[in-house]
């Protein structure tokens, strides 16, 4: 229940600037229409009616959903939250509080993504619908598991490069890392059937796929069935991994904070 | 203050910048060696899709590798000298930093855009050099003296409208407070997504759009005068490159005067 209240409190936070939103909304249109033009113009030839098994209505969906998305699993501000907070020693005000500093800036993270996804995302959606036809999920439920399984994974990756802050205050160099390798390993800016079959077997196993490839590959039918499961399973793993991974990170690096003098 | 001792001045805070951001060295190599990761990362991938695809737009890859290389080059230069001071625009205005450059007898325009560089702008250009070599390598540009000779006004065009189009949208933070939403628009869609890829493979507004605000003229233009594409009704174009930048500067030196000069800081 205290965590539904922060994020509450984020989701309000996020009321109060909203004089961005509608051109934050025009950069998201233009995005969407940018990729239905690159990837129709790619499907322009009359020989291009599948590759990789997908037609261009399935790759321009995967595009457009893509650009979506980005809106809430590219959004590093719990990275950029917990680097400045511990950087600074402003974290200490979180780890006074009685709740777990992870939760805490999950349900933080939770309610300003509320907000992105009803102001930002679905106003995107609506407005690109009008230029672009997006097919329907092939398998909702298999879909809405992944895309949350993706999202906790998204997180997952932040805090635990948020969390090495404690060790090191320069992590600038690993934020890039991680924002670089989430657009170009996970399907984001390059569908991961367009590529060479090695190099896609090997990003489909790191956590970056998780991100937007499996879910977005279960919606246009891409995979399925056993695929589809072994794909979701693979991302569950990740996000217990990463979870875990952040929280261990956070303990030793809370005891080494406090060893410091916090 | 004359030409000459504004020049010697610009250069001595540029080299006061480049020794601030080699203070953190380990970082510095990271950063410069995750640019090229990102920059031939990217090109892997839309070498990959080409490997698919074979065309778009008309366009082959050694065609596509000289149009993000000719936006490198230039690209680069900005990310250099400009980028830095054009994101802080917004925290400088409302923190009333800004009015340090104000009380100082060089024009504000010098103070703002030298206050900060970015090496990464080094690795950049760099990056776009080997996307010029490597479309030249696969047949796609074949370079005469005239070519050579016009490289240069084209790129340093591309610098000025670069600088032009975003110092433009800087300047609305001196009435709104904030740029950040119109910069994410202009930068983010316009500078980033559109201009991966040619410019005719989207609709007649979008095409208009990107050669009323010039950034089609920083690669997609003067990429006709250097490959072997079909002929357009656009095809010279690029060659205007020099004046559609020197009227973008002038245009936003007027505007930067008016609406830096409105600037009162913040009465703290």
């Amino acid at each position: 229940m205290r965590y539904i209240a922060f994020a509450w409190a984020e989701w309000r936070t996020r009321l109060a600037y909203r004089a961005g939103t509608p051109l934050a909304v025009l950069a998201s249109v233009f995005t969407v229409y940018a990729m239905q033009a690159i990837w129709k113009a790619l499907y322009h030839s009359p020989e291009m009616v599948r590759v990789g098994g997908v037609t261009a209505s399935g790759a321009v969906s995967y595009m457009v959903l893509t650009r979506l998305f980005v809106l809430i699993m590219d959004d590093t501000w719990t990275l950029r939250l917990m680097m400045g907070d511990i950087r600074r020693g402003d974290v200490v005000t979180k780890l006074a509080r009685p709740v777990d500093l992870q939760g805490l800036l999950f349900a933080h993270t939770a309610g300003r993504h509320l907000h992105t996804f009803l102001f930002q995302l679905l106003p995107t959606l609506a407005v690109s619908l009008l230029f672009v036809r997006v097919g329907a999920p092939r398998e909702p439920l298999r879909f809405l598991v992944s895309l949350t399984a993706g999202y906790v994974l998204s997180f997952g990756i932040q805090f635990c490069v948020g969390a090495l802050t404690f060790f090191w205050t320069q992590v600038g160099s690993f934020a890039t890392l991680i924002r670089v390798l989430g657009t170009l390993a996970s399907g984001a800016f390059v569908p991961l059937w367009v590529l060479p079959r090695g190099v896609a077997t090997v990003l489909s196993l790191l956590p970056f796929a998780g991100m937007y490839s499996t879910p977005l590959d279960i919606y246009i039918g891409q995979v399925h069935g056993p695929a589809a499961l072994w794909g979701v399973a693979l991302q569950v793993g990740w996000a217990a991994v990463l979870w875990s991974g952040g929280r261990v990170l956070y303990q030793l690096g809370r005891q080494r904070a406090a060893y410091a003098g916090g | 203050m004359s030409g000459v001792r504004l020049w010697s001045v610009f250069w001595m805070l540029v080299r006061y910048n480049v020794r601030s951001s080699l203070m953190y060295r380990g970082n510095f190599v990271m950063q410069q060696v995750l640019t090229l990761v990102a920059q031939f990362g990217q090109l892997y991938l839309i070498a990959a899709v080409l490997a698919q695809f074979h065309l778009i737009g008309g366009w082959t890859f050694g065609d596509l590798a000289f149009l993000i290389g000719l936006r490198l080059l230039a690209h680069g230069i900005y990310v250099f000298f400009c980028w830095m001071a054009i994101t802080f625009v917004d925290s400088d205005l409302t923190s009333g930093a800004f009015i340090r450059h104000q009380v100082r007898p060089i024009p504000t325009l010098v103070l703002f855009l030298c206050q900060a560089t970015n090496l990464s702008g080094v690795t950049i250009f760099g990056s776009g050099i080997v996307m010029v070599i490597l479309a030249t390598a696969t047949g796609a540009v074949h370079w005469t003296l005239a070519r050579v000779g016009l490289l240069v006004p084209v790129v340093a065009a591309g610098v000025i409208i670069e600088m032009s189009v975003f110092l433009a949208v800087a300047c609305t933070a001196f009435w709104t407070g904030n740029s950040s939403p119109l910069f994410g628009v202009v930068y983010e869609t316009l500078g980033e997504q559109f201009l991966l890829y040619p410019l005719n493979i989207y609709n007649l507004t979008v095409q208009l759009l990107l050669t009323v605000v010039p950034l089609g003229f920083i690669s997609f233009y003067p990429a006709y005068s250097f490959l072997s594409l079909p002929a357009e009704p656009w095809s010279h174009w690029g060659l205007y490159s020099p004046l559609v930048a020197i009227a973008a500067f002038t245009l936003v030196w007027w505007l930067w005067r008016t609406s830096s000069g409105s600037y009162q800081g913040t009465g703290s």
